[in-house]
């Protein structure tokens, strides 16, 4: 795993991005604008499923239409993610919050698997009942607690900085116990 | 020519704390607003009046708008020289001005009417996009060297 961070932060590509000064911080904006304009779907989705939100609209129509938004918005960060990876991934790797924000990614697959069959999809049906379904607001609750885990770790990642030179060293030397 | 408030650097979490606070209020605040420009656009929520999505979210989007100010200015208030003699910084401050006076007048006028354009919805989206990149590059260009 270590030594595929090195190749890829070394191939040609992402040491172009890493050695200029302004891709870095200009994919970082975009990720940020990502959160900026998209976080704010996942916010009214989850807030609409806890009727806080939007409340005369239907259930149905508000998760059904910001779908296609919440797609896009994601692919987005995602993307950016990936590209800052890349360029240092070494660093990544090392980095507790980053295993933290990489394991919140996990649970945030989890969550979509266990909940779109039986609340997102179904979202138009609880406008039918007129009830939103205590399962729905788990997976509302849930998803907002996971989107701001996110954020707080991704935070969390640019206030660590792995002594990488110890790391190397000790890869060539290995440490006596 | 401002005062700072060391206290917010005493203890290592506040400031991280901060900019996780102002994250979490772009998201709700620009977020929000976004989705009156997406509807002006004709995406997003498409059965749907603008002045109904707008009133209903209008609400979130002052709280969201508040929690960015609120936590900015106690970042800004960590080190003001850091971020007042940025160039950066201002023209980051001049957009915001103008973004804000933006979302109170035409934006919220044209998305209460139902007059909704197509270049509102563009200048908006433009506006917040830059104000976001001219908070990253804060960072990264026209500090002290």
């Amino acid at each position: 795993m270590f030594s595929f961070a090195q190749w890829l932060q070394a191939t040609a590509f992402f040491t172009a991005l890493r050695e200029s000064w302004y891709v870095y911080p200009f994919i970082l904006s975009l990720h940020l604008i990502a959160i900026a304009l998209f976080g704010g779907l996942i916010l009214v989705t989850d807030l609409r499923l806890l009727g806080i939100v939007l409340r005369d609209r239907p259930v149905g129509e508000v998760v059904k239409s910001l779908r296609p938004l919440k797609h896009a918005g994601l692919t987005l960060m995602v993307v950016c993610g990936l590209l800052m990876f890349g360029t240092k991934a070494e660093e990544y790797l090392l980095n507790t919050f980053f295993h933290a924000k990489m394991t919140l990614l996990l649970l945030v697959a989890i969550h979509a698997a266990a909940f779109r069959g039986s609340v997102y999809a179904k979202a138009a049906e609880f406008d039918a009942t007129g009830i939103i379904p205590g399962r729905a607001k788990l997976a509302a609750a849930l998803s907002l607690i996971l989107w701001i885990g996110l954020v707080i770790a991704g935070r969390g990642i640019g206030y660590i900085n792995p002594d990488l030179d110890r790391v190397h060293a000790e890869l060539i030397t290995p440490r006596v116990p | 020519m401002f005062l700072q408030f060391q206290g917010i650097l005493e203890s290592p979490f506040t400031f991280p704390a901060l900019e996780c606070f102002h994250i979490v209020g772009l998201a709700l605040g620009i977020g929000t607003i976004a989705i009156v420009d997406f509807s002006m656009l004709g995406w997003g929520l498409p059965n749907q009046k603008v002045s109904t999505i707008a009133s209903g979210l209008s609400l979130w989007s002052t709280l969201g708008i508040v929690m960015i100010l609120l936590s900015g200015a106690g970042l800004f208030a960590s080190d003001p020289d850091l971020y007042y003699l940025n160039p950066t910084f201002l023209i980051k401050m001049t957009l915001l001005f103008f973004a804000l006076t933006f979302h109170f007048t035409v934006h919220q006028q044209r998305a209460f009417a139902d007059n909704p354009a197509k270049w509102v919805a563009v200048v908006s989206l433009l506006l917040w996009a830059s104000i976001v990149t001219g908070g990253i590059f804060t960072a990264f260009i026209g500090g002290p060297a």
